[in-house]
């Protein structure tokens, strides 16, 4: 005979068939998508950028207030980690320490451009490859062509410590 | 070093999925947009191009006519409205492409006696959808000799 499920496995596993009914629906999202850049193709796509079809002014001022009404940092960048828009909500440990050593900036470039890439299942979450902090990232495409990436992040929680950090600080030759 | 460390925002990791998720919509959002402006700017680019190549075509075919010395015309039916009369019309008929394109009924005012029942004919025929190759009648001619 089976026990009977306590009212907290019976909350976990609602929780679970929502997440399980929201990523289905991102999914077939997605497939829409891919079936709309197949069957209906950019016929010159060849020298498409961001900046041609966004006000960038407009895109600025939406990345700044997402940046300040969600309380983390924001950036838009080209799919090798340059930027594009300017840094919203940036800490002074990203802007004012690791970006301004040569290898530090060069490794957040790197790491912008890997958690940006182009994901149709969700958001890429993983830790900044270059400071550790949490980063998330979106591709932005066009037709199924990538052409930007919206990056959230640098927060922390229990992953980071200061002794990482201090050691990261000494990798990048950063005092 | 460490005192910047410790001003970094504190976030949980549920928080900060969510936060993501809405940077996912948004993205897809911006992409979808991004998608329509350029299939809305090709579409623009294609309708002007076909709309310059149609008059460039039509400039050909009109320079075509108007270069005959036979009268070419253009009617709509069924109400028998001239859409086109070329310039050589003054030639054949006596009356000038204006005359022509201001009076759709011009035709059966000018039309010899002896031909009114054979063109109140005809035109029935066309507009019951029957058109000949060729209709033959004799018009009343304005000029003096």
């Amino acid at each position: 005979m089976s026990a009977k499920s306590t009212y907290e496995e019976l909350e976990q596993r609602i929780k679970e068939l929502k997440k399980e009914k929201s990523d289905f629906k991102r999914s077939r999202d997605a497939l829409k998508k891919r079936i709309l850049s197949l069957t209906h193709p950019l016929k010159d796509d060849g020298n498409i950028v961001f900046e041609d079809l966004f006000n960038i002014n407009d895109i600025q001022c939406i990345q700044d207030e997402f940046a300040k009404a969600t309380g983390v940092a924001s950036i838009i960048t080209n799919i090798d980690g340059t930027p594009i828009t300017t840094p919203s909500n940036f800490c002074r440990l990203c802007k004012d320490i690791i970006r301004k050593t040569e290898n530090g900036l060069s490794n957040c470039f790197k790491s912008d451009a890997m958690i940006g890439r182009f994901n149709p299942a969700g958001p890429t979450i993983q830790p900044c490859m270059s400071g550790g902090l949490w980063d998330a990232g979106a591709g932005i495409t066009i037709g199924g062509k990538h052409i930007a990436n919206w990056l959230i992040g640098q927060v922390r929680d229990e992953l980071q410590s200061e002794d990482k950090m201090m050691a990261y600080a000494r990798e990048i030759g950063s005092d | 070093m460490i005192e910047a460390f410790r001003e970094v925002p504190a976030m949980s990791c549920e928080q900060f999925t969510r936060i993501a998720n809405l940077l996912f919509t948004l993205a897809n959002q911006l992409s979808t947009a991004a998608y329509q402006n350029v299939q809305q700017a090709c579409l623009i680019t294609e309708i002007k191009q076909a709309e310059k190549t149609l008059q460039e075509r039509d400039k050909k075919h009109r320079e075509l006519l108007e270069g005959l010395n036979d009268a070419a015309y253009r009617m709509s039916l069924p109400d028998g409205k001239y859409e086109y009369v070329s310039q050589a019309a003054k030639n054949v008929f006596g009356y000038d492409s204006k005359s022509w394109l201001n009076n759709p009924q011009l035709i059966s005012t000018i039309i010899h006696p002896d031909f009114i029942d054979y063109f109140k004919q005809k035109w029935a025929e066309l507009i019951s959808g029957s058109v000949f190759k060729s209709y033959e009648y004799t018009l009343i001619q304005t000029w003096k000799t």
